[in-house]
């Protein structure tokens, strides 16, 4: 297939070897084409000819700039998020179409509601209506909508109804209206950035971590206890053996009968994970049952639908309720990941050698977020940028 | 908690990004944006518009993922896609009837190649080598740049420019003829004398 021609520089010019050779020279090349000179001295300046010629053909080209790079990446990112945004707000206007539509027609819903035993809510659904914000926003039953900036925000229901909320010095409290029947669905949304303490009517207690939705209700009423998350949460339940407690996310649904255990099931993340401290439960992904015990760790992987279960150190997945961030051998993408949501962060970086680092040790989370790289900075060969919003992060070249 | 992601292949890659893994898109991004940015600047020299079309194929390559078909070579993938990107854009923004499709200039020589050359000899031999580069068709610098700086094989050069393999081979055989006889032998003394010392 190789064209072949009477004129010797052809050959070097069309030798695939010769031309990476001359583009990118290694050691192994280097020294065969040096021998090949010296046992060839009379074609040395054909050689030498079609060197410069291949030479010549690789030009300097324009190229980007890391923090182009970087502007890039973020704009890509930014035009995802804002179809998304148009999408919830599609949602949300169907939404409301819909329950015009149910009004319409009320008389035969309820009487549907009270034939069915069964309520089967739809979250996922649910869950997409909870505004996008930045702010932690609470949505009552009634549509009524609470919105707090603080970082931290506690909110505590009570047996008898109460809502109470502390958010900073500010707290206030008002009493809900119960219904008798049905379940009155609260919704919570913690965006990135923000954390939230919430006590549930049974005194089960819930740390929400940054990013993620709860759905539950003001009132455990029926035979069970079931809540919805999406993200990352911790939870002491409250024990009631008559009353098991379940907790739904898109991938796998927990029973429990009175524990500690963190469960994380971020949309974007490709896993989910369960972690047990303390008490049993029983995790189900949709066909099988798995029961924990403490310091197992339940991975949920979302491609394969692949369930794992494996003995762990439970503290680094829980530290964050606490406010620190312990790291036991953690990537550096995956760790970062962590940290942009909970200061609600872009971070960035495009080396791919970054990837296969990985850290141990102890971040505090009170402090800034720059001290929280300084540390990073400081362990691993890494250098931190500031531009605009965005930390972009690049390694330290060995000098 | 993601367990620690790993890259094994260009499938495996790819197919954790259609399955939505974020990771992934960032890998993809950051291993080929360079090379794209440097490919997409030969079809024009507006800048902006080669980064609108790479931000217009991520996003789109994100938005469509549960769509596409598996590969085992991204960037070809990927230089594909961008060339039509950029060449519709192009056409969009060219008066329609003077726009041929397919007869889009390649600029091998870019505005960014404005360093001095300070060495006479050198001058000379650059400006030469310009000007035999600038006699080539647009498809044989394109097809030289694919192969020897892009460094793409022959399957992949014909894939990225539909043609076939053996026009593909004729397309960078021809043009490195081309050049070679315009490139004069005397600065090739020259710089093998300069060598000698």
């Amino acid at each position: 297939m190789q064209p072949k021609t009477n004129k010797p520089t052809t050959d070097f010019i069309h030798n695939p070897d010769f031309v990476n050779w001359v583009i990118s020279p290694s050691e192994e090349s280097e020294k065969y084409w040096q021998s090949w000179i010296i046992n060839n001295p009379l074609r040395k300046s054909e050689l030498m000819e079609g060197r410069t010629l291949i030479e010549g053909l690789v030009r300097k080209e324009k190229t980007l700039s890391e923090s182009e790079v970087l502007s890039l990446w973020n704009k890509i990112e930014d035009t995802r998020s804002h179809k998304k945004l148009r999408f919830i707000k599609i949602r949300r206007w169907s939404a409301a179409a819909s329950i015009l539509i149910l009004l319409g027609v009320s008389g035969w819903l309820v009487l549907k509601l009270n034939t069915s035993k069964q309520k089967i809510i739809n979250y996922q659904t649910l869950a997409s209506n909870v505004p996008a914000s930045n702010n932690i926003e609470l949505v009552l039953a009634d549509h009524s909508q609470k919105t707090f900036t603080n970082k931290q925000v506690e909110i505590k229901y009570d047996h008898s109804g109460k809502l109470e909320t502390k958010a900073g010095e500010e707290t206030q409290s008002e009493d809900l209206q119960q219904s008798t029947e049905g379940l009155q669905m609260n919704q919570l949304f913690v965006p990135r950035g923000k954390r939230c303490n919430l006590v549930l009517a049974d005194g089960t207690k819930l740390w929400l971590n940054s990013g993620t939705k709860a759905i539950y209700p003001v009132a455990f009423s029926g035979k069970t206890r079931e809540i919805y998350i999406e993200g990352e949460c911790y939870l002491e339940v409250a024990h009631d053996a008559l009353k098991p407690f379940y907790v739904v996310t898109d991938q796998v649904k927990v029973k429990v009968l009175g524990t500690k255990f963190d469960i994380s099931a971020y949309k974007d993340d490709c896993i989910a994970a369960v972690v047990l401290v303390e008490g049993s439960i029983e995790a189900n992904d949709g066909s099988e049952n798995f029961l924990l015990k403490p310091n197992d760790l339940l991975f949920y992987q979302k491609q394969t639908h692949k369930v794992t279960v494996e003995k762990t150190n439970v503290l680094p997945f829980i530290s964050w309720k606490d406010g620190w961030m312990l790291c036991e051998k953690e990537p550096i993408h995956v760790l970062t990941r962590k940290i942009s949501r909970y200061y609600d962060l872009k971070i960035n970086f495009t080396d791919p050698r970054i990837n296969n680092m990985t850290l141990t040790g102890k971040l505090d989370l009170k402090n800034n977020y720059e001290d929280v790289f300084k540390i990073i900075c400081a362990t691993a060969p890494l250098k931190y940028e500031i531009i605009g919003d965005s930390i972009f992060l690049t390694v330290k070249e060995k000098k | 908690m993601v367990k620690e992601y790993q890259i094994n292949s260009d499938t495996q890659l790819w197919n954790d990004f259609i399955k939505g893994n974020q990771d992934a898109f960032q890998v993809i991004y950051s291993n080929h944006v360079h090379s794209l940015y440097k490919f997409g600047c030969h079809f024009t020299s507006d800048e902006e518009l080669v980064k609108d079309c790479i931000h217009d194929l991520f996003v789109d390559l994100a938005k469509y993922r549960f769509g596409l078909g598996t590969t085992n070579n991204i960037k070809l993938y990927l230089f594909k896609s961008l060339k039509r990107k950029i060449i519709k854009s192009l056409e969009r923004k060219s008066n329609f009837e003077s726009f041929d499709k397919e007869n889009i200039p390649f600029i091998y020589i870019n505005s960014a190649e404005e360093e001095l050359v300070e060495e006479e000899s050198e001058k000379s031999r650059y400006i030469q080598l310009n000007s035999a580069i600038e006699a080539l068709s647009p498809r044989q610098k394109e097809a030289i740049y694919l192969k020897i700086v892009s460094g793409l094989s022959y399957e992949e050069l014909a894939r990225v420019m539909h043609v076939n393999y053996q026009s593909a081979r004729n397309l960078v055989f021809r043009g490195l003829e081309k050049l070679r006889e315009t490139f004069p032998r005397t600065t090739v003394l020259f710089f093998l004398y300069r060598n000698r010392h």
